[in-house]
């Protein structure tokens, strides 16, 4: 994109607009704007506006696309990839002023907040509410939400919490026309597909969000921080392995170096040894106060197996805060060392430390620079920082040099370009080592679809060779090209086929593709369209990666959950998802993403997918995401893909974070006198300093009962049944606590309720958490009303509810109808083919249905992927 | 791609490029010691209310840095704009990663702008470029530094002269004339004349006077009386001296001791803040005692930093260094020394406490007033937002950025009063000058007390009632 100066009637019209205050034209100011955290490029934009307000938001977009300037939002300027250098001049949107926080709703678990809102000030103001916003990137001290978002933030929490995508529900965008528009509404699974988790770590370049809804996560009652030295990096190393594989998840293992301790050493009182060699790695814990010390001598234990030579307990909050406090400024407090330094930023599968840390030593020494290693060990996030003065080429030289050896290695090992930092315009280059050229496309082809006159942040993650708007040109080109006569075999609408591998079914693909045939997956054994070929992954089956120390596994699409966990039960690891059946392969339940109860402590599929092998409408196959736990490589299609019902392509392999088996587990079942007590209770757990993993609200006319699930160390297990038991007592609730296998058959039985069944009317409604107890209520009153009998199953604290309705067809109709008028979340899963719906079966359409089809038809232009899906086949689309 | 300048080559500067001069230039070390990580960001007051980088200390050390590589030239609006907009707070000092001396480079760009100004800046610091001038300030503006930099601050008979000025404006009932007959408001001096506190009605006059300490003696102290601490303050100084004698310390106070010399350095006038600095050495070096001690913020900080300031001086080099090793704060030294706890008596009052900019981020003194406070029996202390956000005092910044200085003075006190507190305790002039002007503004009925009274007071309390 050529660089525009910004015009006297484009400045004069913003001026307007925004106010002169907000619009900034000297060159010697629009100089600070040249730069982020980065020192790599520097570039001045031609004006910078700072609005308060996302209307102002959309008129400065639309005043700059009209005049053709490139646009790129920016935050703090604390990332250090380049991505919000304005490489193309043009206008820089800073949020800096958009710092509001908007609505704050405990109950529901969530916030809504202008983009421009530092994290660290979220964090303050919710911790005297006992909350926190997870994500914890070390520039939190002074990076915004909105560049959270843009980079998909880490932090070194991110072990146990997950990355910001985890957590945020929805986010309002500015499109390239100026238009508004909000991905979700904060509810839980809204249909149709993730726009939020898509747009999370776009870097800028599909849109500009002016407010996000983040979910809140309750803060621990306790923490523990101990700090373990040892003679080498490769010994900590392996005693994050150590430690992982006893089952433990603690909520960061992070490493410093010599050098990184250094830096930070004495300016934070630290008080460590400085020797080289000398290697720090932080570890804690939280949770419930019970059985926390236990686990941190277990982890103390384990250190000193491993060679540690020196254990310190941070007990005090005050230590506590200075170890992390050090921790997170180790970039910034490299000017101690050095006038610069070129962080890389690599996460490969955890197992593959120690060989990496070897590696970067190598390269140190072979290039004769000093580097500073510090990194989420937990996670497999390496962060090698090359010393180097900038004024001398030859460093900068060696430093780049050493940064492309780690990650040739890093992506040789299983590794990604980047894990937390993003692309930017620091490794646009790497992209096509990472990639293959179709998958190249496909992301260039989400980007012509946000993106298409390349306004945001242009020259950012696609390789500086081409264009985006080239690769997606090539990829359309290649959808085009249909010829059913070069077809040997035409297959015939209705059949099915069980392909013997995902190559063969490739084929199929690809033969219906020229054939103009729709194609439908299952993981099945009959056909389930008469107008499409059904493919089955049945035949694809069981492990394709396992490194039980990486806490990840990859199979193929056929496997059962039923028989994944019996894959990872013998290493005491498990996939925390229950689900009705689990004798469904894996492929369908992630293009489905239906979920449990456990989905309080353990979120769900978008949440534990990393990767996905899929067949393109074409045929061709493209791999999505990495086998890692972080990972900001180009846009996240995976969470694209999830609970993308198939219309985007057919998944034939799907890799997982899992987790190690809680060593307990009790479930509290309290039942109640009346729904009002019920609700009570749950109140009063929500508010409590209690984690439980699982609280379900089941209703019907026989009783009422909360279950509650409690798993982990057996001490805070323990406290859980012992102080929600005297909480539910207050409200007169019989209770009872079931373990083992009479704790296993209840949630069998549970999460059986919300199994589509042919003969039952099953309905979903979503609401925001605080007014699920309000929801449910109405839903009795309308039943009642209506005359029909319904069985109320809900996630009392993710404001999900299933209700299974027994009754006359009619009246059901009109029972769904009241529902679907009252609450826009009304989803009709499951229906008997002979019951009619008077309203729609979607509930109200998303919002960005506009964008969601927009990514249909771009993807998947001859509707042929699974065409009944969603209402897509309602000619709506 | 096509990649150009953008906007700069219509806006080429008209003048020619101006840099720095070798005379007390901005050390390239530290500027190039800031990595541009941004985490200072959030703690600039200035930042936080205008959202701008350039307001931000990254952004002022990325011009001072463009000024002393010839890209912007020092005759910038922008750059002196943004030069004399800083507050000078340090916050951003006390959380930069990489430990970058901002107050320094910061002083030193100002002092920059103002030899240029006065046409005193010698050779330029880049070979080949004309020698530093810029256009001088205004006469009033000249006048008016002159008399505060050069007579009122430099000669203490004439600061307490002038305080006493003040205090016959303020009883004498031209003060209710002032203010009623809309005078002020005419002269556009209506804010500045409602910052004035109530000036005590005697001053502490250093003359050597030695205060013998109570019980046994533990320690030999020496106090910095300053200028408006020993005007305006002179009571606060009288409840230092009690607490101290409380505590064990024989009390001096040297004279021919004068004003530390904030003002001066922090306004660019590094030359006038020299001589203030070894007149003040000079009045405590032979005393032998075992601390100087300091009850003003901001003077603490520009004592402890004598040595910078005398650097490049080889004959004072070493005598400043020997005396900034002394000074301690009082707060931190009573925190120091194991203080008196066992005779102070109950004060039942609710109190927040603001932290001076000089206090929390130039001495990274945090803890030890919160200590002392929470000491006292009966004290309830609730923390503000924000409590360690610059309040917009800072010197005479009231007067040169008086905008800016409303906006964060009405920030502070609204942060003060989300907690309830009836007393908003700090521990400098500037600061409680500010709050107590804002509050006044408001009508509020909250009190501002240095921390050193209440601790006194509690200690009268606990006298009277044994």
């Amino acid at each position: 994109m050529t660089s525009v100066a910004a015009s006297a009637e484009l400045i004069a019209e913003l001026r307007a607009a925004l106010g002169a205050e907000a619009v900034i034209t000297e060159p010697e100011a629009l100089l600070t704007y040249d730069s982020d955290g980065s020192m790599l490029v520097a570039h001045p934009p031609a004006i910078v506006v700072v609005p308060t307000t996302a209307e102002q938001v959309a008129t400065a977009v639309r005043l700059a696309a009209r005049a053709g300037l490139a646009i790129v939002a920016r935050g703090a300027g604390t990332g250090i990839a380049g991505g919000a250098v304005p490489l193309c001049g043009g206008m820089v949107i800073s949020t800096a002023r958009m710092d509001n926080i908007l609505t704050v709703d405990v109950r529901s678990r969530l916030a809504i907040v202008q983009p421009g809102v530092v994290n660290a000030d979220l964090n303050a103001y919710l911790a005297p509410l006992g909350y926190q916003f997870a994500p914890d990137p070390s520039s939190q001290r002074a990076s915004t939400i909105g560049g959270n978002i843009a980079t998909n933030a880490g932090g070194p929490h991110c072990l146990k919490y997950g990355v910001t995508s985890n957590h945020v529900l929805a986010v309002e965008v500015v499109d390239h026309t100026g238009h508004r528009y909000w991905s979700g509404d904060g509810v839980l699974d809204p249909i149709g597909y993730d726009l939020t988790g898509l747009l999370a770590g776009s870097e800028g370049t599909l849109g500009v969000v002016t407010a996000a809804i983040v979910r809140l996560t309750p803060l621990p009652e306790a923490v523990r921080v101990v700090l373990a030295l040892f003679p080498s990096v490769v010994a900590a190393a392996a005693a994050v392995s150590a430690v992982i594989a006893a089952g433990s998840l603690p909520t960061s293992l992070e490493v410093m170096d010599h050098n990184a301790i250094r830096a930070v050493n004495s300016a934070y009182s630290l008080g460590l040894p400085e020797t080289t060699g000398t290697t720090a790695l932080i570890i804690e814990v939280d949770g419930v106060q019970d059985g926390l010390d236990d686990q941190l001598d277990q982890i103390i234990a384990i250190c000193h197996q491993h060679g540690a030579f020196d254990v310190r307990p941070a007990r005090d909050p005050a230590t506590q805060a200075r170890v992390w406090t050090a921790r997170k400024s180790v970039a910034g407090a490299i000017g101690r060392l050095a006038p610069a330094y070129y962080l890389v930023d690599t996460v490969v599968p955890r197992t593959r430390l120690p060989v990496m840390m070897e590696h970067v030593e190598r390269l140190r020494a072979e290039y004769g620079m000093e580097v500073c290693n510090v990194f989420h060990a937990g996670d497999g996030n390496l962060h090698p920082l090359v010393l180097y003065d900038p004024r001398d080429p030859d460093q900068r030289q060696r430093a780049h040099a050493i940064a492309a050896g780690v990650l040739e290695l890093s992506i040789a090992q299983g590794g990604v370009v980047s894990g937390e930092h993003g692309i930017g315009l620091e490794k646009c280059e790497y992209l096509p080592r990472f990639f293959s050229p179709a998958e190249l496309q496909l992301h260039a082809t989400i980007h012509q679809v946000f993106n298409p006159t390349g306004c945001f942040n242009p020259a950012k993650i696609f390789p500086p060779d081409t264009t985006p708007a080239a690769l997606a040109a090539a990829r359309a080109a290649r959808l085009q090209q249909r010829d059913p006569t070069i077809i040997q075999n035409l297959p015939i609408p209705g059949s099915f086929v069980a392909p013997e591998t995902p190559a063969a079914a490739a084929e199929v693909i690809n033969a219906c593709h020229h054939a103009g045939i729709p194609v439908v997956a299952t993981g099945g054994t009959v056909a389930r369209s008469s107008q499409a070929v059904t493919v089955s992954t049945m035949h694809w089956r069981g492990i394709l990666v396992y490194e039980p120390d990486d806490l990840t596994i990859k199979v193929a699409a056929g496997t059962t959950l039923a028989e994944l966990q019996a894959i990872l039960a013998p290493h005491r690891q498990m996939l925390p998802l229950d689900l009705a059946d689990p004798h469904q392969s894996l492929g369908g339940l992630v293009a489905m993403a239906v979920d449990g109860p456990r989905r309080l402590g353990y979120g769900s599929w978008r949440d534990w997918v990393l990767a996905l092998d899929v067949i393109e409408p074409d045929g061709i196959q493209v791999r999505l995401g990495a086998q890692v736990v972080k990972n900001v490589t180009g846009y996240d299609l995976v969470k694209l893909y999830v609970g993308s019902a198939g219309t985007l392509g057919v998944i034939t392999a799907v890799a997982l974070k899992v987790f190690p088996q809680p060593p307990a587990s009790a479930t509290l079942l309290g039942q109640f006198p009346d729904s009002a007590s019920a609700w009570a209770f749950i109140d009063d757990l929500a508010t409590s300093r209690l984690l439980p993993t699982a609280v379900e609200y089941l209703a019907d006319h026989h009783a009422i009962v909360v279950a509650m699930r409690t798993e982990g160390h057996p001490a805070a297990v323990e406290r859980h049944i012992h102080q929600a038991t005297i909480m539910a007592q207050r409200y007169a609730a019989s209770v009872t606590a079931v373990r083992d296998t009479d704790e296993t058959n209840f949630w069998h039985q549970t999460v059986a309720r919300y199994a589509p069944m042919r003969e039952q009317v099953l309905l979903r409604v979503g609401v925001w958490p605080a007014h699920c107890a309000a929801t449910v209520q109405a839903i009795t009153a309308h039943a009642h009303h209506r005359q029909v009998t319904a069985a109320v199953t809900a996630h009392a604290l993710n404001g999900i509810i299933y209700i299974q309705v027994t009754g006359d067809f009619q009246q059901i109709a009109a029972f769904h109808s009241d529902l679907a008028a009252a609450f826009p979340h009304t989803h009709l899963l499951a229906a008997p083919p002979d019951f009619i719906p008077h309203a729609e079966r979607w509930g109200h359409l998303p919002a960005a249905r506009d964008q969601m089809r927009a990514i249909k038809v771009a993807i998947d232009p001859h509707n042929q992927m699974n065409p009944e899906a969603f209402w897509f086949a309602d000619n709506r689309l | 791609m096509t990649v150009t300048q953008a906007s700069s080559s219509s806006t080429q500067p008209t003048i020619p490029l101006i840099g720095f001069s070798i005379k007390d230039k901005p050390s390239s070390d530290i500027i190039n010691t800031c990595v541009h990580c941004g985490l200072c960001l959030s703690s600039c007051p200035t930042y936080r209310e205008t959202g701008l980088e350039m307001a931000s200390p990254r952004g002022r050390i990325y011009l001072m840095k463009a000024v002393d590589e010839g890209r912007i030239s020092l005759a910038s609006e922008v750059f002196q704009e943004q030069m004399s907009l800083c507050l000078n707070c340090r916050a951003c000092e006390a959380v930069c990663p990489s430990g970058v001396q901002y107050g320094a480079i910061l002083e030193a760009s100002r002092a920059q702008i103002e030899q240029a100004r006065a046409g005193k800046a010698g050779p330029p610091a880049i070979p080949g470029t004309p020698e530093p001038k810029l256009p001088p300030r205004p006469l009033w503006q000249r006048a008016l530094r002159g008399a505060v930099f050069g007579v009122l601050f430099k000669r203490m008979e004439a600061f307490r002269l002038f305080s006493t000025m003040m205090r016959l404006y303020q009883r004498s009932g031209i003060q209710w004339l002032a203010r009623k007959s809309g005078l002020l408001k005419l002269l556009d001096l209506a804010d500045t004349e409602a910052m004035l506190p109530p000036i005590s009605d005697h001053y502490s006059v250093p003359r050597g006077q030695i205060f013998p300490a109570e019980g046994e003696r533990r320690y030999s102290v020496a106090l910095l009386t300053g200028c408006i601490m020993s005007t305006a303050f002179a009571h606060v100084h009288e409840a230092t001296i009690r607490v101290l004698r409380k505590n064990g310390c024989e009390v001096i106070l040297p004279p021919d001791q004068g004003c530390c010399g904030a003002l001066h350095t922090h306004g660019g006038d590094l030359d006038g803040g020299r001589e203030l600095a070894r007149r003040n050495i000079a009045a405590f070096e032979g005393l032998g005692v075992d601390a100087i001690i300091v009850n003003a913020a901001g003077c603490g900080s520009t004592l402890k930093e004598y040595g910078h300031l005398l650097h490049d001086d080889p004959e004072w080099r070493e005598r400043a260094e020997r005396f900034s090793a002394k000074v301690k704060d009082v707060h931190e030294f009573l925190a120091g020394i194991d203080f008196n706890r066992s005779e102070l008596g109950r004060l039942n009052i609710t109190v927040t406490y603001q932290e001076p900019c000089h206090l929390v981020h130039a001495q990274r003194i945090s803890a030890q007033p919160r200590v002392l406070l929470t000491a006292i029996p009966g004290l309830t202390l609730k923390e503000m937002p924000e409590s360690a956000l610059c309040c917009g005092s800072a010197g005479i910044y009231n007067i040169t950025q008086p905008d800016m200085a409303m906006s964060l003075g009405a920030r502070k006190i609204d942060n003060a009063l989300t907690t309830g507190a009836e007393i908003i305790a700090t521990a400098n002039p500037g600061c409680a000058l500010q709050l107590a002007g804002e509050l006044r503004r408001r009508g509020k009925n909250v009190q501002v007390r240095y921390i050193i009274e209440l601790l006194d007071e509690s200690y009268r309390v606990f006298a009277a009632t044994a």
